[in-house]
C-alpha cells in the first residue's frame, strides 16, 4: 500500500505533509509511531476519570500530532475536543457539556484514522 | 565548532510528547547532539545542569508540572535568556500567549505544523545569532585583556625603570601592588564604607605601581647618595610626591580617566599619615583617599620586611609590632585591622616567588618578562628609615642627648651625638672598656658601676639609670644615663647581646637642683646651713659617731640690739655675715656651722682628746672688730656624752650653758656641766662655771 492509498482512507492531505516533512520515509516512520502513541488511551482514562487538565493536554497533543501529519478529520475533532476542555480563567473546561459528544467525534475518526494507517 | 553548522552544538528539546520530540531531532539532523525533557521541572534541572553549553532551547508550552512559559520565567530571572537563545514551538496561535513568551525572552517561535526547512533554518540561524554574539564578547574580552596587559606592562615597566634608578630590587611594586588588592578586599569585608567593587580594586592596585614615579625627578646624586641626605636634600627626595602628581596631571587628555586620577593621589599622598603628620600636604583622615592610605602601609610594610645594605629584614612580628606601635606613623584603625587579619596572605605574597608584574584578576597567566635584579637596595626605603632618622634627631637634638649603642659581637660602640656640644669622643669606640678618651669622659668608677648594671640586668628587668659628672671638654657636667640591655634568643643563657641607651645632658636641672636644694637648707643671708638642716644632720652623725669626742656650741652676739639700735639693721646684717665668714675660717671642713636664728648660731665638731683647747681657739678667732665695732659672743659649749644622746637634748645642754654664761657676764664661753666629762674647771653642780676670761 503507498502513502496516497492511506491518506485516501484517513482524509488527510498528503500533498501538504510531503511539502512540509519533505521525505515519504520520514513521514511512513512518523505515521507508524502516531499508531503506537499512548495520548489517544490517555485521553479516554483521563475523561473517563474527569481529569479535565490531563485531558485537555492529552487533545492538545492529539491535535499536535495529527496535524503534524496531515490527518486533518481526527485533528478536527481533537482540535474542537481541545477548545472544549481549554480551562479558563477559574481552571474549569469551557465546555464541558459538549465534551462527550465531541470525544465521540474524536474516537470516530481516530478508528478510521487507524484504519488508513494500518493499510501501510 | 564552527559558525553556520550545528556540529557540536547541543540542542535541548523540551515536550511532554515523544513523537514530537523525535520529529524534531529528525527534521534538525544528526549533526547537532540533542538533550530531551519531558516537562518544564526537566528543563530547569537540564538547564542548571549544563548552562551554556546548551546551544537552543526548543520549547513547548503546554506541558504538564510547568509548563513553557514557566520554564521562560525560570530562565528570564536566572539570566540565562541572554546566554541561551530559546525558541518556543507550539500550535498554540493565542497571541497573547505569543506577546508574553516574547516579554520573558523568547528569541523566536515556531508553530506547528513544523515545516522542516524552516524549523531547521530558524534553529540554525538562532543558534548563529547568539554564537556570533558570544564569540563577538570573546573577541571582545580578549581585546580588552590584551590591552589590559600592555597597560600593566607600560607601567610595570615605568615604574621598574623609577626603581632600578633608586637601586631598587623589581619585587617592590609588585609586592606594593599586591597588598594594595589584599588590604583593600579585606577592608571592604570589614566595613562597607570602604567597600569597593573589584574593578575599582583593580584600578587602585594597578595604579599603586606607580607611587614612586615622581622619583624620576630627583637627581641621581640624591637618590642613590650612600650616606645620610642633607635636610637640603632630603627636602628634594620629599618632592618626588608632588612632582609625581605633577606629571600626571600634565597627561594630556588622559588626565580623567580613573587610571590617572587614582594615580595622581596614590602619587601625590602615599606619603601622608592618618594624623595629619605626613608630607606633602599634612592631610589626615579620611581626606587622604583610601588608595593612597593603603598604597602608604602597603610601602612601609615591604620596607620593613626587605633586606638592605645597612639592614636586616626586620622579622615579621617586628615589623608587625613597629606598624601598629605606631613607629612607622599613624594608620588608619580599619586599615590596621585589615592588615593584621590579611598577614598570613600578605606574607605569602612577600615571601612568594615573582614574576615582577603586579597579579591582576584579568591579567593572570600572561606570560610576560620583567627585568629584576636581586639584592639591590631600596633607595625609597632608605628614603623612608631617613625620614624616620631625620625626625628622630631632630627630637633628640631638642632634648640633648647622645644615643649609642653597643653590639658584644663587634665590641663597637656607636655614638650619635645629637645633642647642642660636643663631647669628644668619635662616632664610633672599638673596644670602649679600654678606649682612654672615653674613660676620661666617664671616669673609672662611672665606667665599672655601668658595667656592674650590665652584669645585674635581667631580661625581667634590662634597664639601666645612672647619674654621672662626665668630664666634658668644656668641663664636668651632670649626664643622665639610661640604657638597656639586648639579649638575643641565642645570647639569653650566656652574656648580652647588645646595650643601647642615651646620655641626657641635665646639668642644668642639676645646678638648678643643687640651688633649690642649698636654699631649702642653708641661711640666705649667711649662706650657713639653716637650723633644720643642722638638727637633721648633727642628728645623723650622733647616731653614727665614732671615737671621738663630739662638741656643739651655740653661741649669741654680744649686744646684737645695740647693734641694730645704733648702727641700723644693714650693719647688723653686715655682722652677722662677717661672723659666719670668722666661723667658717676658724673651724676645719668637716666640722659644721650654722645659723639658728637671729643673732645665734651653732658649731658642731668633732675632736680628738680634750675639746677646750678647741674651744679656747675657736672663741679668740671668731671675737674682733669689724668696722671700727668690737664683737663679742657668749658661748655654751655642751659634750656628747659617750651614751646614745639626741640632739634636742645636747642643744638644750649646750644652750642652757650659754644663758649661764650671759648670765655671769659676756664675752666668754662656759661648758655645760656633766658627769660624763670630768675637768677641774668644772664645779660639781648642775651650774656651769666661766672658765675664760
Amino acid at each position: 500500500m503507498s502513502l496516497e492509498d492511506c491518506y485516501e482512507v484517513c482524509g488527510g492531505d498528503l500533498a501538504a505533509v510531503r511539502g512540509r516533512l519533505l521525505d515519504d520515509n520520514r513521514i511512513a516512520k512518523y505515521l507508524g509511531f502516531f499508531l503506537q502513541d499512548d495520548t489517544y488511551e490517555l485521553l479516554g482514562t483521563s475523561m473517563a476519570q474527569q481529569d479535565w487538565p490531563t485531558a485537555f493536554r492529552a487533545a492538545h497533543t492529539l491535535k499536535g500530532t495529527s496535524m503534524e501529519l496531515g490527518l486533518l478529520p481526527l485533528h478536527n475533532a481533537a482540535f474542537a475536543l481541545c477548545e472544549a476542555l481549554r480551562p479558563d480563567d477559574a481552571g474549569v473546561p469551557k465546555n464541558l457539556s459538549a465534551a462527550d459528544e465531541l470525544k465521540q467525534q474524536v474516537d470516530d475518526a481516530y478508528v478510521i484514522t487507524q484504519a488508513g494507517i494500518a493499510l501501510l | 565548532m564552527t559558525v553556520g553548522s550545528l556540529k557540536g552544538r547541543t540542542i535541548l528539546i523540551v515536550d511532554d510528547n515523544p513523537m514530537n520530540r523525535l520529529l524534531l531531532q529528525d527534521i534538525i539532523g544528526g549533526e547537532a547532539s540533542f538533550v530531551e525533557a519531558e516537562d518544564g521541572q526537566q528543563a530547569i534541572a537540564r538547564i542548571k545542569e549544563l548552562g551554556t553549553e546548551i546551544s537552543v532551547v526548543l520549547l513547548d508550552i503546554v506541558m504538564p508540572i510547568l509548563n513553557g512559559l514557566d520554564v521562560l520565567e525560570f530562565m528570564s530571572k536566572a539570566g540565562y535568556v541572554d546566554e541561551i537563545p530559546v525558541i518556543m514551538i507550539s500550535s498554540e496561535t493565542d497571541s497573547d500567549i505569543v506577546m508574553r513568551a516574547y516579554e520573558l525572552g523568547a528569541s523566536d517561535f515556531i508553530s506547528r505544523p513544523f515545516v522542516a526547512n524552516i524549523v531547521r533554518r530558524r534553529v540554525l540561524n538562532t543558534i548563529m545569532l547568539y554564537a556570533k554574539q558570544r564569540d563577538l564578547v570573546g573577541l571582545m574580552e580578549e581585546q580588552v585583556l590584551a590591552r589590559e596587559r600592555d597597560n600593566m606592562l607600560m607601567v610595570s615597566m615605568l615604574s621598574h625603570i623609577v626603581e632600578f634608578r633608586n637601586g631598587e630590587s623589581g619585587s617592590h611594586v609588585t609586592h606594593v601592588s599586591d597588598m594594595t588588592r589584599l588590604f583593600l578586599k579585606c577592608m571592604g569585608r570589614k566595613s562597607s564604607q570602604y567597600y569597593l567593587t573589584d574593578e575599582d580594586i583593580r584600578i587602585i592596585s594597578l595604579a599603586s605601581s606607580l607611587h614612586d614615579v615622581g622619583k624620576i625627578s630627583v637627581p641621581d646624586e640624591i637618590l642613590n647618595k650612600p650616606g645620610r641626605l642633607t635636610p637640603e636634600e632630603f627636602e628634594v627626595m620629599k618632592s618626588h610626591t608632588v612632582k609625581g602628581a605633577e606629571m600626571l596631571a600634565s597627561l594630556d587628555g588622559n588626565k580623567d580617566t580613573k587610571l590617572v586620577k587614582t594615580a595622581y593621589e596614590i602619587v601625590r599622598w602615599h606619603h601622608e599619615r592618618y594624623d595629619g603628620a605626613g608630607y606633602p600636604d599634612g592631610i589626615s583622615g579620611d581626606d587622604i583617599p583610601l588608595s593612597a592610605q593603603v598604597v602608604s602601609l602597603a610601602d612601609v610594610y615591604d620596607a620593613l620586611r626587605s633586606e638592605r645594605v645597612y639592614k636586616k629584614a626586620f622579622p615579621r612580628e617586628k615589623a608587625v609590632e613597629m606598624i601598629v606601635g605606631g613607629e612607622c606613623g599613624a594608620f588608619n584603625p580599619v586599615l590596621l585591622e585589615a592588615f593584621i587579619e590579611s598577614i598570613d596572605e600578605i606574607e605569602e605574597v612577600l615571601t612568594a616567588p615573582s614574576d615582577g608584574l603586579p597579579k591582576s584578576d584579568v591579567a593572570d597567566g600572561g606570560a610576560l618578562i620583567s627585568p629584576r635584579s636581586a639584592g639591590q637596595i631600596s633607595a625609597r626605603t632608605v628614603e623612608q628609615l631617613e625620614y624616620e632618622r631625620q625626625k628622630y634627631r631632630f627630637f633628640a637634638s631638642m632634648s640633648s642627648e647622645l644615643q649609642f649603642e653597643y653590639t658584644n659581637a663587634t665590641d663597637l660602640l656607636v655614638l650619635n651625638d645629637h645633642g647642642p656640644g660636643d663631647l669628644g669622643l668619635g662616632e664610633a669606640i672599638l673596644s670602649p672598656c679600654k678606649d682612654a678618651s672615653l674613660l676620661a669622659f666617664f671616669g673609672k668608677d662611672n665606667m665599672d658601676a655601668l658595667l656592674e648594671g650590665v652584669r645585674n640586668a635581667t631580661p625581667e628587668n634590662p634597664l639601666i639609670h645612672m647619674k654621672i659628672v662626665g668630664n666634658a671638654p668644656s668641663g664636668p657636667r651632670w649626664f643622665e644615663l639610661t640604657a638597656r640591655v639586648i639579649w638575643t634568643v641565642s645570647s639569653l643563657d650566656s652574656s648580652m647581646s647588645a646595650l643601647i641607651g642615651k646620655l641626657v645632658d641635665i646639668n642644668e636641672r642639676q645646678e638648678n637642683l643643687d640651688k633649690l636644694s642649698f636654699r631649702a637648707s642653708h641661711d640666705s643671708l649667711t649662706g650657713l646651713m639653716n637650723h633644720a638642716t643642722a638638727k637633721r644632720t648633727i642628728g645623723e652623725r650622733l647616731a653614727n659617731r665614732s671615737d671621738k669626742t663630739l662638741v656643739l656650741c651655740v653661741l649669741d652676739i654680744d649686744n646684737f640690739k645695740a647693734v641694730n639700735d645704733t648702727r641700723g639693721h644693714l650693719f647688723g646684717d653686715d655682722i652677722l655675715t662677717w661672723m659666719a665668714s670668722r666661723m667658717g675660717g676658724s673651724v676645719r671642713d668637716r666640722d659644721l656651722i650654722a645659723r639658728v636664728g637671729g643673732d645665734e648660731f651653732l658649731i658642731f665638731m668633732e675632736v680628738k682628746g680634750d675639746p677646750h683647747m678647741v674651744v679656747e681657739r675657736i672663741f679668740k678667732r671668731i671675737c674682733g672688730n669689724y668696722s671700727g665695732w668690737d664683737v663679742t659672743v657668749s658661748m655654751g659649749v655642751a659634750v656628747a656624752p659617750t651614751e646614745a644622746v639626741s640632739y634636742e637634748d645636747l642643744f638644750r645642754c649646750a644652750d642652757a650653758a650659754l644663758y649661764v654664761r650671759k648670765g655671769s657676764g659676756r664675752n666668754g664661753y662656759t661648758f655645760y656641766e656633766g658627769n660624763q666629762q670630768p675637768h677641774p674647771a668644772f664645779t660639781s653642780s648642775i651650774t656651769p662655771i666661766d672658765n675664760g676670761n
